[in-house]
């Protein structure tokens, strides 16, 4: 499985849309909790098999460079998702 | 105005395999696609749900068949990819799927969970020409979806459907009746719809091999044959089928469930209590229909899969859990001779008549009907409620048989995927 459970902090626009705003991520060699500043690049709306989903391309800030991640929200569970 | 008829016959490819797989990818985010693999969608050995509900390309090549024993798979193909059923997961997909087909059709007829017939009749001046119009409905289907489809044109569901089933995987055939003779009298006569193994031996014997000469026989010869059916058939050759597509489906002719047991049942009292756990679910889907049925049957299968039912006629339709698994005990008491060990159960109900609370009282018979329909209504009314083991017999209690026994059991409907995301 490569779809890894996070936590996100999200806010809704003022069209009612759902918008990351901070995202927790380990660190792989430290394992180190960190919060890190959403930058959203573009939102897709997505219902493979069926399943309504939102994919974010995004940006963080880690380690001072700027690193594109991919999370993907699932509208019926609340849950959020990395993409690795 | 007479306005051409053009239906459609949209299917899934490799149904719950290509849905198992495009979860797999897109939601649990898994790098390997199931069917770009040899690999199969099957129940479980231990349960003895062993055979194979769906498979990849790849696993036919191996000459695996919807339906083999798993065990079989396995010996064609050792390196076979198996993965659990998950109809929770296959629901949500053909309603997606159906919601689709809404966009673009006035009347669309779910035909099973993964085929459906739209009547796409004028809508030519929407949506372009027929062929041009399957391709993007395939298409938005692939692109929204992440599943492919299979689409059949024509002027009936009959030819619609056979050309459906043409060559796969997401691909577009057309079927008119001017190609009848070129495309489909060629087929061989097991490809027809609704011929089945023992039509299929039928015809062979009367030496009918293909469609066409199926459609070429003397219609009287199918008769004497088939006696009704031979009509049917005769005119499913020659690409005629007047049924139009309907919103609804039409009300159910019969109720029923049967379950494998996972052991081999010798005692009568365990198979009354499998019977018990069935007719619950029965009389269940019954009540929640509001019909109540005049027939009973009840089907025995085996150790060595011999199979037998005995069904008999009730003096009053009933839809009384408790009566109905009253009769259900005296046809299997009827039919079992006490000692070969039983495999499968099963109870039919037929002949359906709406629900009544009115019935003929029996000098004879003491049973307090009104107090065991309210009995049951209130116990549908917390199922349907709290779940369906908020109320449970008390026979159930620590026995090891689920209390609701047949269809699809919660362990199917929603497996657990290793670190995945239940939806």
């Amino acid at each position: 499985m490569s779809n890894v459970p996070i936590s996100v902090d999200a806010y809704f626009n003022l069209r009612g849309e759902i918008r990351p705003r901070y995202v927790c991520l380990q660190d792989e060699k430290t394992h180190q909790l960190s919060t890190y500043k959403i930058e959203v690049e573009y939102a897709k709306e997505e219902n493979y098999s069926g399943i309504s989903t939102i994919l974010f391309g995004c940006f963080i800030e880690r380690n001072g460079c700027q690193e594109r991640i991919k999370i993907r929200f699932h509208r019926h569970t609340t849950q959020w998702v990395i993409i690795m | 105005m007479y306005m051409e008829k053009i239906i459609f016959h949209v299917d899934a490819n490799s149904a719950f395999l290509s849905w198992e797989a495009c979860y797999r990818l897109q939601i649990l985010g898994e790098k390997q696609d199931l069917r770009d693999i040899p690999s199969a969608v099957g129940g479980d050995i231990k349960k003895r749900h062993g055979i194979i509900l769906a498979k990849s390309i790849a696993a036919k090549k191996y000459g695996i068949r919807t339906g083999d024993t798993i065990s079989d798979a396995l010996k064609r193909c050792p390196d076979l990819v198996l993965v659990p059923p998950h109809y929770d997961l296959y629901e949500k997909c053909s309603e997606a799927f159906v919601e689709i087909l809404n966009e673009f059709a006035p009347h669309v007829e779910r035909f099973s969970i993964d085929e459906a017939y739209m009547d796409m009749t004028g809508t030519t001046g929407l949506f372009g020409a027929p062929v041009a119009c399957a391709h993007m409905i395939k298409d938005k289907i692939h692109r929204e979806l992440g599943f492919t489809v299979n689409v059949g044109i024509s002027n009936n569901k009959l030819l619609a459907k056979m050309a459906g089933d043409f060559k796969k995987p997401n691909l577009v055939h057309t079927l008119f009746p001017q190609e009848v003779e070129r495309k489909m009298w060629p087929l061989p006569v097991g490809d027809l719809l609704f011929v089945g193994h023992a039509t299929k031996r039928k015809l062979y014997n009367l030496g009918i091999f293909t469609i066409g000469d199926l459609a070429k026989t003397d219609l009287r010869i199918l008769k004497a044959h088939f006696g009704k059916v031979g009509e049917v058939l005769c005119a499913f050759a020659n690409g005629i089928d007047v049924s139009i597509v309907a919103d609804e489906a039409p009300p159910n002719k019969g109720y029923g469930n049967s379950s494998v047991i996972p052991f081999d049942v010798d005692k009568a009292d365990m198979a009354r209590m499998i019977l018990l756990s069935l007719a619950e679910t029965v009389c269940a889907r019954l009540r929640a229909d509001s019909v109540m049925a005049s027939v009973v049957a009840v089907s025995v299968v085996d150790f060595q899969f011999h199979s037998t039912s005995h069904q008999m006629t009730l003096l009053n339709p009933t839809n009384t859990t408790n009566e109905i698994h009253k009769f259900a005990c005296q046809l299997f008491e009827d039919m079992w001779d006490g000692r070969t060990p039983v495999r499968n159960l099963g109870i039919h109900t037929s002949k359906m008549v709406p629900f009544t609370l009115t019935r003929q009282l029996d000098l004879f018979d003491m049973d307090r009907y009104e107090k065991l329909a309210k009995m049951d209504d209130t116990v549908d009314h917390i199922r349907g409620r709290y779940g369906k083991d908020a109320v449970v017999r008390s026979v159930f209690v620590n026995n090891g048989i689920y209390h609701m026994s047949g269809g699809i059991s919660r362990e199917k409907k929603r497996p657990k995927y290793e670190g995945g995301i239940l939806q």
